[in-house]
């Protein structure tokens, strides 16, 4: 034990001579096929492998770090982590806030899951909090049913509480795909957003000038779009 | 501490005024305790008889007048409403040696008995914890109670109770023992083994303050018997005297009142 | 876990359960009951510690010690847990790293700017290069300081009442033996208050149990969070697709904390019983007629 805590010390010391530039990015952990926690308990998903990417070309040092979506947006402006890489959209009542890099996944489809074809969309509609589709649903007419997290929110359609989700279509194709039947993608898809972009702080200018440079060479090079196809399938839409 | 003269009072109070607020309950008191004599306090409830007691050793204060232990008198500080004991140590010594058993008997609760008579000489006389057990079980077995020294107090009678606190008073081996109605809240078959406790003591020469209700302790072992009323000493003197001859209509009434 | 775990989608039955139930999400799982329990051991005497403290300081003669001890206790009590939890952990670790700044930091500035906080990277509790399990320590320690602090107020509160509901004649007769104030307050008041002060003290504890949960507010990840995401379903991206199972999971910490309450009982009832000894209660009076 007494090794170990030395061990643990020195690679703490040792990491203060050489690793100065040690860049803590925050995810939710709970949005696959974005991110999600494996089996194994770490961070992964589409975002996992695009961050580590974009800390490489950057020649950053990455530490990932999960927070719970609701406080995602105060914690990086106190500073408990440097970079939100959160399926987050870029929208602009979130860029009064903070500042985004450009876009590292195009404008998705937002769409409607429900379990039967004629369900009501001007009914109770589940979202997750504070997302811009829960803002969407809020601004259709609908009821809008907030959920902490995604997950909730698709349970909610299943148990009767709400008679739709709205959310990322690619968040939910393969929740449809894997329900038997039970449920279907109904009435339109809406282009919501500008795409999804890393959150910072506004001042952090140095940190989002070398992650714009890394997110362009990654869609200059198409390794961007293959990381796409390889999470969300051949149909997603690309840079 | 060097003993006083055996001449001098034990206690000595000399016109005591005590109100509580607006309500004046003692208006000029005198009193005094004698060494080896004991003083009975009588009179009808709301005479000031129990205040009287409870100023002795300072657990109330009191406006005006002196009082005196030992022939030192107390030291004040502040006037009237706002007169206080002046010198902390000067009131633990004095309510060190005038140990007090109350109606409501008052063992500490969370303390067994052999606790319960031990616990002040060991915190505030600071007296080896095991020259005060020896001490503790001989006054437990005087009182009668040896056998309940490791009983919790609700585990006793009411009578057992008292007489563990008696034990408790005797066990300060203070100058003086002050007693406050210390056979009221008991029922008449427990009342007698308390009054021979009382009595025993008495008899051995221990200088004691009784407030009581009993008439017939009163006669029994006082020395001297103060009728007190509405805050004044009505009468005063031996108990033949004062049973035998009440001179004021007052003691007269109040002793007819009792008797029947 | 097992090296026949190495491809879950190829197996099934008793071997997938084996594989499933040791994933390392599942062990994470499990260490967050230890989790928990460190928590509860460490919170509970803090937070009795501080509502000692705080009962302590509003029964003081001094004005500004006594109404420090209850604006503490009602302040706190007054605001709603959540808040308590998501803003005065943000503002403590804050305000902490302000103090640090101030020693460490080689100009140190006013570090809220607009809505942003912003330290020297020297000032940063822990610092920013440390290994996950100090930042993980950390919002630890801030979890059971926080924790403490608004379950001290509410213990606060029952052992000023204890402390109240302790017989005035008890505490005279222990004056009248020529007691300090503080002999009086120590040998007599405080272990007779314990006796009235349980029952409140025995709820705050089963809140405590139960409050827990907020855990996850604070970046900490206990056995609600676990059993949430483990049972939430799992599309094909997961090395172990299923479907929604948290009502499982959820049974599963049902029966955890009903244990864990019924073992809290009997101890409670337990010392409860051990406090009554002698005490003029209820309690005491059934022991002296067991006893006659």
């Amino acid at each position: 034990m007494k090794n170990l805590l030395l061990a643990t010390a020195l690679i703490a010391v040792s990491g203060a001579a050489f690793a100065q530039d040690v860049v803590r990015l925050g995810t939710e952990g709970a949005y696959p096929p974005f991110n999600f926690i494996n089996d194994a308990g770490e961070v992964a998903g589409f975002e996992r492998e695009v961050g580590d990417e974009l800390c490489k070309r950057a020649s950053l040092t990455c530490e990932w770090v999960t927070n719970e979506w609701d406080s995602i947006i105060p914690n990086l402006q106190s500073g408990n982590y440097d970079v939100i890489i959160a399926g987050m959209s870029i929208t602009d009542e979130r860029d009064e806030v903070i500042d985004f890099s450009q876009n590292y996944f195009p404008p998705a489809s937002s769409a409607y899951v429900a379990m039967a074809a004629d369900a009501d969309l001007k009914g109770v509609v589940a979202a997750q909090v504070s997302t811009i589709q829960a803002g969407y649903v809020a601004e259709s007419g609908a009821t809008v049913l907030e959920f902490a997290t995604p997950d909730e929110s698709v349970a909610a359609v299943r148990n009767g509480e709400a008679v739709a989700v709205f959310a990322d279509k690619d968040f939910l194709v393969p929740i449809v795909a894997e329900s038997n039947g039970e449920l279907m993608f109904v009435g339109e898809e809406v282009q919501l957003g500008g795409g999804v972009g890393l959150g910072l702080r506004e001042s952090d200018t140095e940190l989002k000038d070398k992650f714009n440079a890394a997110i362009q060479s990654m869609k200059d090079d198409g390794s961007l779009n293959a990381l796409i196809e390889k999470h969300f399938g051949a149909e997603a839409a690309k840079f | 501490m060097p003993q006083a003269p055996s001449d001098t009072p034990v206690i000595e109070i000399r016109d005591l005024h005590k109100s509580y607020g607006p309500l004046e309950v003692l208006k000029g008191v005198d009193l005094v305790a004698p060494r080896g004599h004991v003083v009975s306090l009588i009179g009808s409830s709301g005479s000031g008889k129990s205040t009287l007691l409870r100023c002795c050793n300072l657990l109330e204060d009191s406006q005006q007048g002196e009082i005196r232990f030992e022939g030192e008198a107390v030291h004040w500080r502040g006037q009237g409403l706002h007169r206080h004991p002046a010198d902390r140590a000067q009131v633990t010594r004095i309510r060190t040696n005038l140990s007090m058993v109350f109606q409501q008997f008052n063992l500490w609760s969370h303390l067994t008995i052999l606790q319960n008579v031990m616990e002040a000489p060991v915190t505030v006389l600071r007296r080896d914890p095991k020259e005060v057990e020896a001490k503790a079980r001989e006054y437990l077995a005087k009182v009668g109670i040896a056998d309940k020294a490791d009983a919790w107090p609700a585990q006793l009678s009411g009578g057992q109770q008292q007489r563990a606190a008696i034990a408790r008073a005797l066990c300060m081996e203070p100058r003086a023992l002050l007693f406050d109605e210390p056979t009221s809240a008991l029922d008449p078959e427990l009342e007698q083994e308390v009054v021979r406790v009382i009595k025993a003591l008495a008899d051995e020469g221990r200088t004691m303050l009784l407030v009581t209700h009993d008439m017939k302790l009163a006669a029994d072992c006082s020395d001297h018997v103060i009728f007190l009323h509405k805050g004044l000493i009505e009468e005063q003197g031996p108990p033949a005297q004062l049973f035998g001859n009440p001179q004021s209509d007052r003691l007269r009434g109040f002793l007819s009142a009792t008797a029947a | 876990m097992f090296a026949s775990c190495a491809d879950p989608k190829s197996i099934e039955g008793l071997t997938w359960a084996m594989c499933y139930l040791t994933s390392g999400k599942h062990l994470d799982f499990y260490w967050s009951f230890l989790t928990v329990l460190l928590l509860l051991a460490l919170t509970a005497p803090a937070a009795l510690a501080m509502g000692f403290a705080g009962a302590t300081a509003a029964r003081s003669r001094l004005l500004p010690v006594s109404l420090l001890g209850k604006g503490y206790a009602a302040i706190v009590r007054g605001v709603p847990d959540i808040v308590f939890f998501l803003f005065f952990v943000i503002a403590l670790d804050q305000g902490l790293e302000y103090l640090k700044s101030l020693a460490v930091c080689e100009n140190p500035v006013w570090p809220w700017q607009g809505l942003e906080f912003r330290v020297c990277p020297e000032a940063k509790i822990p610092l920013g290069k440390s290994s996950a399990f100090w930042h993980q320590a950390y919002g630890f320690a801030l979890a059971v300081f926080t924790f403490a602090l608004v379950f001290g107020a509410f213990a606060a509160n029952v052992l000023y009442g204890a402390m109240n509901a302790v017989p005035r004649a008890q505490l005279e007769t222990a004056e009248a033996y020529g007691m300090s104030h503080g002999q009086v307050f120590r040998r007599i008041l405080v272990p007779q208050m314990w006796v009235y002060a349980l029952p409140g003290l025995s709820n705050l504890w089963m809140i405590l149990i139960k409050a827990t949960p907020l855990l996850f507010l604070l970046g900490v990840k206990d056995i609600v969070y676990w059993a949430r995401e483990l049972g939430g379903s799992k599309t094909q991206a997961y090395e172990y697709p299923h479907p929604d199972w948290r009502l499982w999971y959820f049974l599963g910490l049902l029966v955890f904390y009903l244990l864990f309450t019924k073992v809290s009982e009997i101890v409670l009832a337990r010392i409860s019983a051990r406090l009554n000894h002698g005490q003029a209660t209820a309690g005491g009076e059934a022991l002296r007629k067991a006893a006659a």
